[in-house]
């Protein structure tokens, strides 16, 4: 067995990371009662350290940072309007060759019929919006809830 | 998928929102990391009114240069390479002294025989006294120090971590840490034998 002490970097080391540490050496702290003993100081101050309470802002923080954020500057929305202005001309041009035969549709359509159709276009909508939100809140939760900084 | 790329998914999704104008998602980035920023402004800065404006322009610095950042490392990590810039930027203009004095960098600390390792005799360390007095012994270490002790036991980080927040190879980073240890043991057992007289 080594018979010399282990130095206060060996001693470090057998705590910290005892994988590092050769049997020898490990096998002198077994039997040697001083690094033993450095070997407990050094265990209870890194019990210590690491219970002591941590720092926290006493002010909120975020709140703060938020205010002083600068407004998001809203992109202009260019493929939104093409693609409306499209659909427009699409439907203008549709109306312009097809009026009579709109005409005669609309005249023979029946009034029950109509509104069938508008109620159902209403209630597919209204489903593309519910999923949108849920789909949107599902997000805003995952995110928040995810360990995802933490170290 | 392994944790890496969990964590950089994350940081994509917060960082894509922020950058589409979503001020909750940043929200979201300051509530993950504060504590981070906590640790690091209360070891390195003494005065509370200066850690409150240097806790603020680490966040206004993130959203500045957020746009900037490319997921070469975590995002926490990046949040801290910037309070620790921003830290060391304040005590250079104060004129307060970080890191000098601390040895000679990349090595492990030399070992000095204590008086008590002649004697041949170790005092011991008791919990609930030795709880009263680590902080304000913790207190005494130089602002680096306190700062790189505190990220490895509280906040659990590897060398590899501290390193790149701090910029410092890897090897100083230990041999900083096992120096402030073992400064803080020996003050420690210093107070406790004055206690003792």
């Amino acid at each position: 067995m080594i018979t010399a002490h282990l130095t206060e970097t060996e001693i470090q080391l057998y705590v910290a990371e005892p994988q590092a540490i050769s049997r020898q050496l490990a096998a002198h702290v077994e039997g040697c009662a001083l690094c033993r003993a450095k070997v407990d100081n050094y265990v209870s101050l890194f019990k210590q350290i690491q219970e002591a309470p941590k720092p926290t802002f006493d002010f909120d923080l975020k709140a703060l940072v938020l205010e002083q954020l600068p407004a998001p500057k809203m992109a202009f929305p260019w493929a939104a309007i093409l693609i409306t202005a499209l659909a427009t001309a699409l439907i203008a041009v549709s109306a312009v060759f097809f009026w009579s035969g709109i005409v005669v549709l609309i005249k023979e359509v029946s009034g029950v019929l109509l509104a069938v159709a508008a109620t159902g276009a209403v209630v597919i909508v209204g489903f593309q919006v519910i999923e949108l939100l849920k789909e949107h809140q599902k997000r805003m939760d995952t995110l928040l809830t995810q360990k995802t900084l933490q170290l | 998928m392994s944790n890496q790329n969990e964590y950089s998914l994350a940081d994509r999704h917060l960082v894509t929102a922020v950058l589409r104008g979503d001020h909750s998602a940043f929200g979201i980035i300051i509530k993950q990391t504060e504590r981070l920023v906590a640790q690091m402004t209360f070891k390195m800065i003494s005065s509370p009114g200066d850690r409150k404006d240097i806790a603020q322009d680490v966040y206004l610095k993130v959203f500045r240069n957020l746009p900037g950042f490319k997921f070469q490392s975590k995002l926490s990590t990046w949040i801290g390479q910037i309070t620790y810039n921003t830290c060391l930027n304040y005590l250079r203009k104060k004129k307060l002294v970080l890191s000098d004095n601390l040895g000679k960098d990349g090595e492990l600390p030399e070992d000095c025989t204590s008086e008590d390792a002649e004697n041949g005799t170790e005092e011991i360390l008791f919990g609930k006294e030795l709880a009263g007095i680590l902080n304000s012994e913790i207190e005494q270490l130089k602002p680096l120090y306190k700062m790189l002790v505190s990220l490895y036991h509280q906040e659990e980080l590897s060398y590899a971590e501290i390193a790149e927040i701090t910029s410092l190879p890897e090897g100083t980073v230990k041999s900083y840490i096992f120096r402030a240890r073992r400064i803080l043991k020996e003050n420690i057992l210093l107070k406790y034998k004055r206690n003792e007289l």
